[in-house]
């Protein structure tokens, strides 16, 4: 199963939102990173057929999935990063529905609405009504509804904002539990979501594909270019000011910075062990979350 | 029979010559000329990617019927103040016309499409409710939800009129029940075109409001003595003619949706 990116741009009146991106995705976990305004969005939502590109072709398994239409769609979940919901249904009401739009039978949607609100976590919630959940409910919600159709693509696209910590923890398990099998797209910029579940990560930037490795060999590419210093208070908005600073770190009385620099920030700095938090501060230029 | 063996025949003659024209193409090549059971083994590997020709009556069919399944699914799942609201304007209608007694024609004409107005709200809430997108990437697709909403709102509409019809030509014996309905069919056409129109390029809400606001507008005007007799003098040709282009309009804009489709581009 293989989904091919193909010389894809899209154009907004007179920004590029993408341009000409060329990738290959097989089964697996992809996270896509970049600060905002990079494409991951617009990418996401050419990707979900939801619009469509200015020029080039995506293929799956070889097939244009412009041509495939809904063949195409019956193979995908799509979370998109705004999804309003119907506030008046309950959860069990709205999985049904999308379930009845995504061609199941009854039968079908009863056995799957169950099985995808019990991976959630929300099948003691059934009856409720989706506008009392709490944004991270209403984010499993949405994750249910994406695996209704047991889809081979499923493409998520920020799909931990404005979650809280032990939320965004269960999300990532929840992505690693049902990632087999299928090729995940997973657009983010808080960059701990992906660290341990990516096969590869695709680093965008301003339109355009600068990377796509795995998170192991993105980090060796910045070895040597991570420091840990140890400073004064009165001293940290000089290295603010001259280099790409991240965590700051109070240690006692003195301060610890982690930098990002191609030379030696300080005579005491020391090299450490990178983090893909480095990563998006090396190619971002700011600081991820 | 005899025809279909004089095609063969003229197929044959044709391949043929295209086989003594390609190979005299490849006569200036040192290639060798495949065999019979290779060409066929490359057409047959070809064969899975040549697209199938389609059916289109069987595909137009298959996708009337299937908008026609999904409206059923859509009955349960449209809002329960849009039944009891319509049914209210049901009896409004009927109270205006026996106990006000109120002219049953300028009364039918205006709450005819009443009910398709504000079923808009109900063919739009994909898009208020943050739906469209999530919509969009659905097998079945978000035009097609749309259209399923629109035959849901209009048969209902339809059949209220058909209620508030039947009803009044009960009681009023001197009523002529054709006339009636081409009160009714008429305003009910042109502003079932006109709420197309709104779901197809405007998609805004606010212009619901602005229809139900100009239909009330001129259901004042309608009221009018003045009014009435204008429209009672009114040629049916007049009256049909009006149907007609609205109902071709309609095909026109539900064919054109379900073609071109609605992306996201076309949404926001």
């Amino acid at each position: 199963m293989n989904l091919t990116i193909n010389n894809v741009s899209k154009n907004f009146k007179n920004k590029k939102a993408l341009n000409y991106i060329n990738l290959e995705l097989t089964t697996g976990v992809y996270g896509i990173l970049g600060a905002n305004g990079s494409g991951k969005t617009t990418l996401m939502r050419i990707l979900a057929s939801v619009m469509k590109p200015s020029s080039g072709k995506i293929l799956f398994n070889g097939k244009d999935i412009a041509l495939m239409d809904h063949e195409y769609r019956d193979l995908i979940g799509y979370l998109p990063q705004h999804v309003g919901l119907y506030k008046n249904f309950t959860a069990e009401k709205f999985l049904k529905y999308i379930a009845s739009l995504k061609g199941l039978s009854k039968k079908e949607a009863n056995e799957k609405v169950n099985e995808v609100m019990s991976l959630v976590g929300l099948l003691d919630h059934r009856k409720e009504k989706v506008g009392k959940f709490s944004g991270g409910m209403k984010r499993r919600v949405g994750i249910a509804q994406a695996l209704l159709n047991n889809p081979k693509i499923l493409i998520v696209d920020e799909p931990t904002a404005g979650l809280d910590p032990k939320e965004r923890i269960r999300f990532r398990n929840l992505v690693s539990k049902i990632s087999a099998d299928r090729i995940v797209l997973l657009s983010t910029h808080i960059v701990s979501d992906i660290e341990f579940i990516a096969k590869e990560v695709l680093i965008l930037k301003e339109g355009q594909l600068i990377k796509k490795e795995t998170p192991q060999k993105l980090l060796q590419g910045i070895e040597n270019k991570v420091w840990s210093i140890s400073v004064e208070e009165k001293d940290i908005s000089y290295f603010q000011e001259h280099y790409q600073v991240g965590n700051i770190m109070r240690d006692q009385d003195k301060f610890e910075l982690r930098i990002v620099s191609d030379s030696k920030p300080y005579k005491n700095a020391e090299n450490v062990v990178p983090n893909l938090e480095d990563l998006y501060l090396f190619y971002f230029e700011e600081v991820a979350i | 029979m005899r025809n279909r063996i004089i095609d063969n025949l003229a197929d044959t003659k044709e391949l043929e010559e295209l086989e003594k024209e390609l190979g005299f193409m490849l006569d200036e090549y040192d290639v060798e000329y495949p065999s019979e059971s290779e060409m066929m083994r490359t057409i047959n590997a070809i064969r899975p990617h040549v697209p199938i020709k389609l059916n289109k009556r069987k595909v137009i069919f298959e996708n009337i019927s299937s908008i026609m399944k999904h409206s059923y699914q859509e009955v349960f799942n449209i809002s329960s103040l849009f039944w009891v609201l319509n049914s209210l304007f049901l009896f409004l209608g009927l109270v205006a016309v026996f106990a006000m007694e109120q002219s049953p024609y300028a009364i039918l004409m205006l709450f005819a499409p009443i009910p398709t107005i504000t079923g808009l709200l109900e063919v739009l809430k994909s898009r208020n409710a943050g739906m469209a997108e999530l919509e969009m990437s659905l097998k079945f697709s978000l035009q097609e939800i749309i259209l399923s909403k629109l035959v849901v709102v209009g048969g209902f509409n339809l059949i209220i009129n058909m209620i508030f019809t039947f009803s009044i030509s009960n009681f009023y014996q001197e009523i002529w029940i054709w006339k009636l309905m081409l009160y009714w069919i008429t305003p009910f056409t042109v502003i079932t075109a006109v709420s197309l129109l709104i779901v197809n390029r405007i998609r805004n809400s606010y212009s619901i409001t602005a229809v139900l606001v100009s239909w009330i507008g001129i259901g004042m005007l309608l009221n009018q003595t003045q009014f009435v007799n204008k429209i009672d003098n009114m040629p049916a040709t007049i009256f049909i003619l009006i149907t007609v282009s609205a109902a071709g309009f309609i095909i026109f804009q539900m064919k054109q949706m379900y073609i071109r489709g609605l992306t996201y581009e076309l949404n926001h």
